[in-house]
Parts: C-alpha cells; structure tokens; sequence
C-alpha cells in the first residue's frame, strides 16, 4: 500500500500553512515550540480558539487552530472503540489513556479530544473529523499564548476544573488541593503571552436541612449574560447548580454563589453547555455521572436540561428547585436527556445535536447526540 | 542491525540498516545514503502505527517523530521500506532503553491515624512522580475486616505540580453534617471504628516502576471536628536574645504540616521551618531564623483560610448553624516576646 505517512499527515493534520491570526483574540503569539505539559479541560473560542487548561502549570493556553471552516462538517457516522484507535497511536494500551476532555469546534465541526497516557502522563491533544479520521492536533507551526495563573505552581489551584471564553474574557475554575474552595479566573481579550489573569474566591454554599451551611468546590461551568449582568453558571460536586455575578468584580474579591437548582444526591456534574431549541427556548445542559446506585434509565452517565428560567427564579439555595433523583420526570423546566445516557464527555455542536464520548462497558465510542 | 535493499547512489543494492532511539525520535542510520518511503512504529504487539511524522533527520537521516515520547522500556516494531526498493516492508524489533528507575514508595500525611471523623482531605506523598488519571482504582479505604467502604473519596485528582503529591478528597457529601449524601448514606468515617487506607503495589511511578507492594495506613477516627483552629490556644516555646534557637509552636490539633508551615510565618523575620505531627494529633513547628533574634515584641502570622483536616478555618468553621450565633474569626496574628539573655 502505497500511502505514506507524509501523506497522510498533509491531509489530516491543521499546520500545513502558517495561520494567520485574529489580532483582537491573541495579542503578540508565540509561533511553533508549543509544548504542552498536561491537560485537563479544553473548550473553543470563536474562529478557532482553542483553550486548554495545563494544570501542571497553573496555565491556561490559546491556540489559533486556524481551523475555521468555512463549511461545517459534523461527524458522520460513530466512531466505534475510539479508545482502541487513540491507545493505538500513543503506543499504549488502552487502560492505559485517560480522555479528559472533549470539545467541538463550532467553526468547523471537527471534535478535539485531550488525552493522557499512563504511565508516563503524557499528554496530546488529537482531533476526529467528519470521517472519523483520528489524527494528532500539530500545534508546530501554530500562533499560541501561555496565561499564568495567578501563584503560578506554587498557587494553592492544583486542578483547573474548566474553561470558557464568553466573547469578553476567558474565565477558568480552579479547586484548590489546601483549602475546601474554588476560585474563578478571568483573562482579559486580547490574550497575552506572559500575562496573568484576575482571581476571585468562590464560595457556594450548600444549605442543608435548612440548618447547616457548607461549602462546596466548582467542577463545571458556563460564562452567562442576562441583560447587562454577567455570571458564571456552575455545576458543583454536591450537584446544586450556582451562579455568580462577576461584573464589576475586583481581582481578590470573595464571591459568594446563589444556588438555583439541585440535581439530587449521589450526582457528580461533569459537562455544562447551553442551547436554545427549535421553539426558541433556552436550555442549560448538565451532564452528570451518578455514582451511586443507578435509579433510573440504563446508565450511570445521564444527563438532563434546566430551563434558563431557573437562573432568574426567585427561590434560591435551600428553596431551589430540587430534583428527585430517584423520579424519571419533574420538576417542571427540568427534564433528562436521553441521548445522553452512557455519555462520559458531552459538548454542544450546535443548537439541535452534541458531541457524547459514550462508555460501552470499557469501550468508547464518539457519537452525535440529538439535541430535544 | 539488519540488511535490506535500497537504492542508493550508487544503485540498488542491499544496505544495512540500524535504528537508533531518543525519547522524541527514532533514526534509521546506514553507511549509504538512503530515502526511506515510509516508516512506521508499532507498539510491540499494537495493529494500529504510532502517530507521528516521518522526517529527514540528522545528516538527512531517515526519521519518525513520534507525536508523544517513546516510553523507556517498552518495545516497538519499525517497519520502513525504502524509495524504489521492490521489497516488502522491512520489519525490526527494538526495546527503548530501560532507565535504571528507582522504586517509588508511598508515606500518608498526616502521620498519623487518629484524624477527625469528619476529615475531608488526606494527602499521599510519593517518592517519585506517578502515573495519573486512575487513582480511584489505586487507593482503598476498608475496614479492619478487609470489607471497603464504597464511594469514599471524591472523584477529581488533585496533583501537586510535581506528581508527588495527591490530595485525597474524603467524599465531602458524606462527610458534611445533614448533607444529601451523609443522610442517604452515613458518613465514610465513624468515630472509633478501626480502617485501613490501602495504597495499591501496582500503581505506577511515571518511569513505570510500581510501588511493589501495599501501602497500609491505619485509621482510628477520633471525635468530629467542628471547631475553628484557634491560634491562641497553641503552645509557645520562646527562644532567647541573640541566639538563634528555634521558635518552638505547638498546636492544640491536627494539621497538615506541610500546609501549616507554608500558612505560618514570623513578620519580618526570614527563616526556615519545619513542621510534623507529635502525639499522634498535634504539629509541632520549628522555626529558625536566619540572623539571632533581636530583644522585644515578635509576631507570628498565620493564613488565615488555613484549614484543619475537617476544612474548618480561623474565618469561619466548615459547617455553619444558622441558627445559632454567626461565627466570629479568630485572631490570625500571634504576639510574642524575646528577651534577652
């Protein structure tokens, strides 16, 4: 078979040209040597941003992809034991790698998969495209910036949870291995190599039985803009689903959450997105692996849609709206996604379909989920 | 080293042909001149190619780039043919050389087993940095019986930026008063019942050497811990003027040492300081100063968001009664007085 793995690569990977980049999202890049030291969560920017969190480094990364499309090509079929394939192309077995994040890049529908490799930890980003072609993410040639958290490694932040770019700021979620806290990073756009970003300490109480009033770490989030106000919406370990006004915030500041809706126990939140569906109304997704003893549905990955609505509802934290885990339906304006059930990664691709990582009983594949 | 065919400048002809490996290479190397039209590296039994890129290397060498390093000790099947060659693939086998890595052994800090029943972080240092992403299938918490206790720790891996150190989240839903999780469930520690923390001989340093054998850390919880840490009931052991003597605090309980002594510092005075765990649920914190103390009025400075093992801090305790009065912070600044010889 004459097909060599130049070739191969020319036709798979995003790196062949020098891309150009958008001046108002990087600021001074760093071309080529991009190496990435470990990954937890990636999600994308417009026009191709790519942001990866590098918890090693106490970092947040910007990459130009310069894949923008024009055409946006979704996945068209599953990819049946992706994990095989991936394990295959690090040389390792596949108990061996860990798919920390998935994210789908809504300029050209090609999905960006972070993967970590035991023993060793190494890490690469790879990306599947419309054919289900797997292939390394080539960052040589790309534009990129490194933002240092504030504290850098010896900041008490060993773990970035997630991070997003809400068309203002790029904010991250970190949780600190010293202290039962989270706190919430925002970087100002254009991103800078070199710069760091502002801190605020999050604290999200957990109010139970009415009585006793505890903290709880940030695991998921979404930036979301109400008028003029913006929030970050989080999901959080004990499942409550907060939200913190971040406007006007200065760096340092405590920031305390208000919680809007409960999941049920026994639930560990692990995607957030948003969408609106075809009659116009918005949905907040939260994607969730239940750890305890299945109640419902064939999975213990589930997901389920909160109306938008809750975020405004005038009942807060211990009157929150509260699912009842073991009830398949309700309360009203909370309602679970069956095509999410077996998802252990879930991104938005558009308005009517995402992108779901199932579990198979160890086996992994990469499917389009409908959207309801 | 083997011999396979090759068009070389001076036509075909059979060549030999070593491979060399580096973590981020892998060369064909030959007295000839030589195009390779593809090369391809197999983990040893592996149906699918490493993702890399085949490149000229050094001297123009025929080369792969492997997208991730080569793991030390593992070993890889090469394929390569060369241009116009009208043989089959060539195919050699080669093992990356083995580092001599040294055995990694585990401690649990604190040292200790009688923490707080409602403990919410314990942390394992390691000797080596080790591999990540599957610690809930390495670390048990079981009863003296052998029996495990299900669904102990949080599910998120809290690494030390050099991989030594991981932060063991007991599973906060439970161990948090009237929480869903503690109602529907119980907490994972009770007060006077005898565990075993079992640390896995098959977890892997990042060089691949596993630990060999179990890492078993007794656990008797004692009381809960609801209280506020409170500075002022800590123990000083005050040095006298112009010595250099360590300044000697003891607390009233548990904390994690390396956690405490990065939290405590005297103003204005640097130092180095030492802390580690005395009868069994105190820390004893040792600080020596770099020039001899000077006569007079001393402070001892301590974070403030310091928290004990149960997340209580000096602002406000872990769980707060509404109903009761709000908690008030305690003092976080320490006065003491050096006098002279």
């Amino acid at each position: 078979m004459k097909s060599t793995l130049l070739a191969a690569f020319a036709a798979t990977t995003l790196s062949a040209a020098p891309v150009a980049v958008s001046p108002s999202l990087i600021e001074s890049p760093q071309t080529g040597g991009l190496e990435l030291k470990s990954l937890s969560s990636i999600s994308f920017g417009p026009n191709g941003l790519l942001l990866v969190a590098e918890p090693g480094t106490a970092s947040v990364v910007a990459i130009q992809t310069g894949d923008v499309g024009p055409e946006k090509k979704v996945l068209e079929k599953p990819v049946a034991d992706i994990g095989s394939v991936i394990a295959g192309g690090l040389g390792a077995k596949k108990e061996d790698i860990t798919i920390k994040d998935l994210a789908a890049n809504p300029a050209s529908g090609r999905v960006y998969l972070a993967v970590q490799r035991r023993p060793d930890n190494a890490v690469l980003i790879v990306t599947v495209d419309a054919a289900g072609k797997v292939a390394p993410f080539d960052t040589a040639k790309l534009p990129w910036a490194r933002i240092t958290l504030p504290g850098g490694t010896a900041s008490k932040v060993t773990n970035i949870t997630d991070v997003a770019f809400d068309g203002k700021r790029v904010f991250a979620t970190g949780t600190c291995n010293e202290e039962f806290a989270s706190r919430i990073f925002t970087i100002p756009v254009p991103l800078k190599h070199g710069s760091t970003a502002n801190v605020f300490s999050a604290e999200t109480y957990h109010v139970a039985h009415r009585k006793w009033e505890t903290k709880a770490p940030i695991q998921s989030f979404i930036p979301y803009t109400d008028g003029d106000e913006t929030y970050v919406v989080g999901a959080f370990a004990c499942t409550p689903v907060a939200k913190f006004k971040v406007d006007d915030l200065q760096s340092g500041a405590q920031v305390k959450g208000v919680s809007m809706v409960e999941l049920g126990s026994g639930n560990r939140p692990l995607d957030l997105f948003s969408y609106t569906d075809k009659s116009g109304k918005d949905w907040l997704v939260v994607h969730t692996q239940r750890f305890k003893q299945n109640a419902f549905g064939p999975s213990k990955m589930w997901g389920a849609r909160i109306s938008m609505d809750y975020l405004d509802a005038a009942d807060t934290n211990e009157k929150a709206a509260r699912r009842d885990e073991k009830a398949p339906k309700g309360p009203d304006g909370i309602e679970i996604v069956d095509s999410l059930f077996g998802a252990v990664q879930a991104d938005k691709i558009d308005n009517t379909q995402a992108i779901v990582l199932k579990d198979n009983e160890g086996t992994l594949s990469l499917e389009v989920a409908a959207l309801p | 080293m083997l011999t396979v065919g090759a068009l070389t400048s001076a036509g075909f002809k059979e060549v030999k042909v070593g491979v060399q490996m580096a973590e981020k290479s892998l060369l064909l190397l030959s007295p000839e001149k030589i195009d390779a039209e593809t090369i391809q590296v197999f983990a040893k039994d592996g149906q699918q190619p490493l993702f890399g890129e085949v490149q000229k290397l050094l001297d123009a060498h025929p080369g792969f780039i492997p997208a991730v390093p080569f793991v030390r000790g593992q070993k890889y099947r090469v394929e390569f043919r060369f241009a116009n060659s009208s043989r089959s693939k060539a195919k050699v086998e080669v093992t990356f050389d083995a580092q001599r890595a040294a055995m990694p052994t585990v401690r649990l800090s604190p040292a200790t087993s009688q923490i707080p029943a409602n403990t919410l972080k314990l942390y394992l240092d390691f000797s080596e940095p080790m591999e990540q992403g599957d610690f809930l299938s390495r670390v048990t918490l079981q009863r003296s019986n052998g029996l495990e206790v299900t669904g102990a720790f949080r599910e998120t891996e809290l690494w030390s930026p050099d991989g030594r150190r991981l932060t063991l989240m007991l599973h906060p839903g439970r161990q948090k008063t009237s929480v869903n999780l503690n109602v529907d469930e119980g907490p994972v520690l009770i007060a006077g019942v005898r565990y075993n923390l079992v640390v896995s001989g098959q977890w892997r340093s990042t060089n691949g050497t596993p630990l060999g054998k179990e890492g078993v850390f007794a656990l008797e919880p004692i009381a809960a811990d609801h209280e506020q840490p409170d500075p002022e009931k800590w123990r000083l052991q005050v040095p006298r003027a112009g010595t250099r003597n360590p300044l000697v605090v003891t607390t009233d309980e548990l904390f994690e040492p390396q956690i405490f002594a990065r939290a405590v510092q005297v103003a204005g005075n640097p130092g180095k300081a030492q802390a580690k765990v005395v009868d069994l649920k105190r820390v004893e914190w040792r600080f020596t100063p770099e020039d001899p103390w000077k006569a007079g009025r001393h402070e001892i400075t301590i974070d403030p968001e310091l928290e004990d093992l149960a997340g209580n801090n000096l602002l406000k305790p872990m769980e707060v009664d509404l109903t009761a009065e709000a908690p008030k912070a305690r003092p976080n600044v320490l006065i003491f007085h050096v006098s002279r010889p």
